[in-house]
């Protein structure tokens, strides 16, 4: 974590709203891309992003030490995913949208990127997290466990089911 | 031989793999087509996840509308930082002014103190002489608790929105 980035989590902490926005910057492309992963809507991605701002400005004090901040923002964001979840399986509404990136057939990638993402709508939430959080946010094996409460093997076999089930939905999209 | 290591591919992709089954896995796909293009349909999956959400941006109205949000609300930590300063600092104000008045105020509250006792002595006898006085004293006392409770709840409405 550099210098400039801890001053402003010290500075958020002491109830200074500019050093928290600064952070809001600096946060939001890998929080949205993780809930945009999670959940495959652009506008419930929004709103759990910000959600998760929200919930980490008004608990501030709850954060263990300064340094920490990266993976604690990351966990509000991932809690705010899975409890949108939950209320989405409950309500039974099949929410299936199409990115906007996504919907453009003119552009050649179209259609990988349509493959791609009903792919990863088409996995478990558990095995959506491992993916984004190992190949999107750039975690280590054990850094995904430390974050997720399971152990090393369990983040091995997880990832390697996800990226398998990933593989064959995506050799059926392009049958 | 190794049988097929489905199991291993992802974590030997990612280089999270002990040496020796690493080696193990190595020797297998050099020797398997079949796992050898497990791996690489892995690799190009994982690449285009990789480049495909890394290449989300965010809308441009969420920190706007977060800090909107955030304008609104004082987190917990700064308000009592903010009433705790405010607290020492009257405590500060009264023990100057302590020091400065402090035996002409003792007196004034002695004698104040004095004078509320025998008030209330005199009141209590006036209302327990006559019976309506009595009854409208104690229906006072009722309206004010009343309106106090009241008073409270909105006062404590107001901390929490």
């Amino acid at each position: 974590m550099d210098e400039e980035l801890h001053g402003y989590v010290m500075e958020a902490r002491r109830g200074n709203p500019d050093a928290f926005t600064e952070l809001v910057r600096r946060f939001q492309g890998p929080v949205f891309r993780y809930a945009y992963g999670m959940l495959g809507d652009r506008q419930e991605a929004e709103d759990a992003a910000q959600e998760t701002f929200i919930k980490a400005y008004r608990s501030l004090s709850g954060l263990g030490s300064d340094y920490a901040f990266a993976s604690w923002i990351m966990k509000i964001a991932n809690h705010a995913c899975v409890d949108r979840l939950n209320r989405r399986k409950k309500e039974r509404q099949a929410v299936r949208d199409v990115p906007s990136e996504t919907a453009d057939k003119t552009d050649r990638n179209a259609e990988w990127r349509t493959a791609l993402t009903e792919a990863m709508e088409s996995l478990s939430a558990e095995h959506r997290q491992v993916v984004l959080l190992h190949d999107v946010q750039g975690y280590r094996y054990e850094e995904i466990a430390d974050f997720l409460r399971i152990p090393l093997g369990t983040v091995k076999s997880r990832l390697n089911a996800a990226r398998l089930a990933l593989r064959n939905e995506w050799k059926k999209g392009e049958a | 031989m190794m049988e097929h290591p489905v199991e291993w591919l992802s974590a030997y992709l990612d280089d999270e793999i002990d040496e020796k089954t690493r080696i193990q896995v190595r020797d297998h796909l050099e020797s398997c087509e079949s796992c050898a293009e497990t791996l690489r349909e892995l690799a190009e999956i994982q690449a285009l996840t990789a480049s495909f959400y890394g290449a989300i941006e965010p809308p441009p109205e969420l920190e706007q509308s977060v800090r909107q949000a955030i304008g609104r609300k004082l987190p917990p930590r700064a308000w009592f930082r903010s009433a705790l300063a405010l607290a020492l600092a009257d405590a500060v104000c009264l023990a100057m002014v302590w020091q400065l008045f402090g035996g002409l105020v003792w007196i004034l509250w002695k004698s104040a103190y004095k004078i509320s006792i025998a008030a209330a002595y005199l009141v209590s006898d006036g209302i327990g002489s006559s019976p309506s006085l009595y009854a409208w004293a104690v229906g006072l006392a009722l309206i004010l608790i009343f309106l106090s409770g009241i008073s409270l709840r909105r006062l404590l409405r107001s901390e929490t929105e």
